[in-house]
């Protein structure tokens, strides 16, 4: 288990202030005033406001109720008179969605067995020594594998089925309030609060992805050497708004996730390696199957090795399971016999979808050492991606993102958003791909790190959907023009030259 | 898309070439000299410009290939210029043959040491013996597609080829010249493979040098890990980065062909060895190219009814520094992948814009094939312009007028 960061030496402290003490002659300073002193010469004042920032950032800033209450009553004996929230993990406060979820669980679990039976192995085995003992069933080609569905767990599919299933228990259904495809009336964000939120992209500023003139990258560079140099994450966090220079990323977003790559990481990572040698999970196969498909594309084929590594390597991982900032779904436990049960299947609590390697490949432009990739790839997946396929009633969660869009079309070009509707076209299912994928495998990659600054820089995954949305009004007259199901298909079928950051300008701040 | 109705000629049965003639509405002939662009194989082009065979080209006729490309593309000539030019740059002090402190050419030194065979066999073995670990590549000068290439690191290997017509890889005469490079043992390597660069370059005119560089080229990947292991030495897959011999490896995967973007690879290497570097690298290729072009200028037969399309190979290693591997005249037009499709089709559509513009015919004024004034003409950038004395090196802010460094 990865403890999180290095904590602050007590020791190294206590000695540190011995020494100007021994140093200083003159005692007659006082130790309330020296001791502010020798902690900013060590850096450890930032080191401890980096730590404070991790805290409230893991708590989502308390500014969830929830949150803010169950800290209060961590340490309370008898919860039986508490609320539902408290006794059970991931509580979810809409009964609607509650059932989805169930519902999902279930569907995954029944998923995971049918796919442990197509590969003929157990959940965990381990794996045969040096070829002496010959395995009782032999592997199987999975190529020859009759119904493709056994061949996943679940696809942007099944979980665009299972968005559009949830129902709202108490509407009337007396007006019809959206257009859109989703049921669920979960509240989106209007146009002005947009505008507040994402105010660092307005076409006043200058944009990495949109100003890319020698003196201001020259100048963003220098700031971002600056900022490194300070240490102080939050002021990353926000530099990253504007865009990121491609080569400060992976130290800009080491820093940001608390990445410090210290000998401690690389036996981390070491220690899984030696998992994934002595052990084998039966998601392993499909994944690596997978794999083949996901590399037929012309910008990632190359780092093949180090997709199907880290992949392999992020299911053993048990810290993803702790810092996940929501779950896509329940964890399975994987038991011996009969009831013994020994732990999370898989250990990092979180079964793939088809393709799931691909959410690697734009990472392995970071770094050329597969240790900075996977770190940097798991804390990604930790506070975003897990996000995208989550079923809940989260602002963030995949229903309110696909919501977001919908509101977004809806707002920006109804005419066009009634006329989709009228040719029986659901804009939701073009987009969805694309949400659900977080437009990897759509766009070119130094476009996709744009969009990752910004991710990361105001830490939402709301960008995805509105940039959605973006590239739908910028189309929006060959839409209008479109006559049948193929003729819009073909409108969206290739995604490689749009240019991200002037698309979310205009849509943000110019477009009425 | 020219408005008059030009006749073209073509030796290759390639997509990308026909497709870009009929969608111009240009007509296909078949005769000997009626054509007015003429899409043609090095053979023919020998034939035309041979004084007993050919004849002279008219005033509203292009070919492909200059006269005497070979000084440019055979390994050996090339080499052999490239010595020549860098011999007569230091002798009347021009800057281009400047040195750094450790003595090594700032700009000239664009080719790994290299021997042309049997001429040079001597000079080989002295500079084979101050290091004997060193590998060594050799190659056949007259023939493509890897064809002929192997490794030798033991000078007996090289004995037997000298005293035998069989050699132990594949069977060769003896007439054939061959060249001898020191084999970059330290390539950049990317997911563990080795690559080279294939860059497209249009010249329009020798005197005075006119250079356009294709802003999309593609890295060539082996299917299988490098190693310089001796071992594998006999392993083509692994060091050559052809795609003849990568299609033999059963890694072939056609999606991709085994080819990645230029700008992918830039974006790549800007975030991962940043961007001075990179930006130093590519400042280099395009030196590569400037002065391969400048060192035969003077022996090329310029006339003006050619232009020739090149396919450059670079090789970079893994201090970022490239260096050149050879130019090919006939860079091949076969598609690989869907991107590659698309590639080569833009290229030749942009070659066609820059030679044979929209007025092209009608205008009795412009001949030949050097017609065009633009900067740049779709994805071809003009990368060296001598005609108004101007020069301009792309991308770069630092050229203060004198065209001195460059001559």
């Amino acid at each position: 288990m990865n403890k999180s960061r290095t904590p602050i030496h007590s020791g190294t402290f206590k000695k540190a202030v011995k020494d100007e003490l021994v140093k200083k002659k003159d005692i007659n300073e006082d130790l309330n005033s020296l001791i502010p002193k020798i902690m900013n010469n060590h850096n450890l004042d930032t080191q401890i406001k980096n730590k404070v920032q991790e805290i409230m950032e893991k708590n989502r800033y308390f500014k969830d109720n929830i949150t803010v209450a169950k800290n209060q009553f961590k340490d309370c004996v008898d919860c039986s008179f508490l609320p539902a929230f408290y006794k059970e993990k991931d509580f979810e406060p809409l009964e609607s969605v509650a059932n989805a979820k169930k519902i999902w669980n279930e569907q995954i679990k029944y998923k995971a067995n049918v796919v442990a039976r197509t590969v003929r192995k157990p959940f965990i085995s381990a794996k045969a020594k040096g070829g002496k003992d010959v395995p009782e069933v032999p592997p199987i080609d999975l190529k020859e594998v009759d119904d493709p569905s056994c061949m996943f767990i679940f696809d942007q599919n099944t979980l665009f089925d299972s968005v559009l299933k949830v129902n709202s228990i108490n509407y009337a259904g007396v007006m019809n309030l959206t257009w859109g495809s989703v049921k669920l009336q979960l509240q989106t964000m209007s146009v002005k609060e947009m505008r507040k939120k994402f105010n660092e992209l307005n076409v006043t500023l200058r944009q990495i992805g949109v100003d890319d003139e020698k003196s201001f990258i020259d100048e963003r560079l220098l700031q971002g050497d600056k900022l490194l140099s300070k240490d102080f994450r939050p002021l990353l966090i926000n530099y990253a708004r504007r865009g990121v220079p491609p080569s400060l990323r992976c130290r800009v977003y080491k820093k940001i996730f608390n990445i410090e790559m210290n000998p401690r990481d690389y036996e981390y990572y070491k220690s899984l390696n030696d998992h994934f040698s002595k052990w084998d999970l039966c998601i392993d196969d499909i994944c690596n199957f997978d794999t083949n498909e996901v590399i037929n594309d012309e910008k990632y084929f190359i780092f093949q090795d180090f997709i199907v590594q880290v992949t392999n390597l992020f299911f053993r991982d048990t810290w993803v399971l702790e810092n996940m900032r929501s779950k896509p779904h329940a964890t399975l436990t994987a038991i011996i016999g009969l009831d013994k049960e020994v732990g999370p299947f898989p250990p990092n609590g979180v079964l793939p979808c088809k393709h799931f390697s691909k959410f690697v490949c734009p990472f392995c432009y970071i770094s050329t050492s597969p240790e900075d990739i996977y770190f940097i790839f798991r804390a990604f997946y930790a506070k975003y991606i897990c996000q995208l396929h989550s079923l809940n009633s989260d602002s963030q969660g995949i229903i309110g993102l696909c919501k977001l869009f919908e509101d977004l079309l809806q707002t920006y070009e109804p005419e066009v958003f009634y006329y989709l509707n009228q040719m029986g076209i659901n804009p939701l299912k073009t987009a969805f791909p694309w949400i659900f994928n977080m437009f990897i495998g759509y766009l070119e990659v130094s476009e996709l790190f744009l969009l990752f600054d910004r991710i990361i820089g105001f830490d939402t995954v709301e960008i995805i959907p509105i940039l959605a949305a973006a590239i739908f009004v910028y189309r929006s007259t060959l839409i209008a023009n479109c006559t049948s199901q193929e003729e819009f298909e073909e409108l969206f079928y290739d995604l490689s030259q749009i240019k991200v950051i002037p698309l979310l300008q205009h849509f943000l701040f110019l477009a009425s | 898309m020219s408005s008059s109705k030009l006749r073209w000629k073509s030796d290759f049965d390639k997509q990308c070439i026909i497709h870009n003639f009929e969608k111009r509405g240009w007509s296909r002939c078949t005769s000997d000299d009626d054509w007015n662009i003429y899409w043609a194989n090095v053979w023919n082009v020998k034939q035309i410009f041979n004084p007993d065979t050919g004849h002279r080209l008219g005033e509203t006729q292009l070919l492909n290939h200059f006269p005497n490309h070979y000084e440019l593309t055979r390994k050996d000539l090339m080499v052999k210029n490239i010595k020549r030019y860098k011999k007569d740059m230091e002798k009347e002090n021009n800057p281009i043959a400047s040195k750094d402190k450790e003595g090594n050419y700032v700009y000239l030194d664009i080719i790994p040491i290299t021997y042309i065979l049997p001429g040079d066999y001597t000079l080989f073995v002295e500079e084979f013996r101050k290091n004997k670990n060193a590998m060594w590549i050799m190659k056949p000068c007259g023939r493509a597609q890897g064809k002929g290439i192997f490794l030798v690191n033991k000078l007996n290997q090289l004995k037997k080829w000298a005293t035998c017509s069989k050699l132990p890889f594949q069977t060769l005469s003896l007439k054939e010249s061959y060249v001898i490079s020191k084999y970059v043992e330290n390539p950049l390597l990317i997911g563990g493979r080795k690559f080279d660069l294939r860059l497209y370059v249009l010249v329009t005119s020798y005197r005075p040098l006119k250079v356009w560089y294709y802003n999309i080229g593609f890295a060539r990947f082996c299917n299988e890990k490098y190693t310089a292991d001796i071992a594998e030495l006999d392993n083509m897959t692994i060091h050559l980065t052809n795609v003849a011999i990568q299609k033999q490896s059963e890694e072939y995967n056609d999606k991709h062909g085994g080819k990645w973007n230029t700008n992918n690879l830039r974006f790549y290497l800007e975030m991962t060895h940043g961007k001075t570097l990179t930006d130093k690298c590519f400042e280099d290729i395009y030196n590569i190219i400037t002065v391969s072009l400048k060192s035969v200028t003077s022996v090329m037969i310029n006339d003006k009814h050619c232009f020739e399309c090149y396919g450059y190979d670079i090789l970079i290693d893994d201090d970022l520094k490239p260096c050149l591997i050879e130019v090919n005249a006939s860079p091949s037009l076969t598609a690989t992948s869907e991107g590659d499709r698309v590639l080569k089709m833009g290229l030749l559509n942009d070659v066609f814009n820059i030679v044979a513009p929209n007025d092209w015919l009608d205008d009795s004024s412009k001949h030949g094939s050097n017609t065009c004034k633009e900067r740049s003409v779709g994805s071809f950038s003009l990368l060296l312009d001598e005609s108004g004395g101007e020069d301009r090196g792309k991308k770069n802010n630092k050229k203060t007028g004198g065209t001195a460094l460059w001559r």
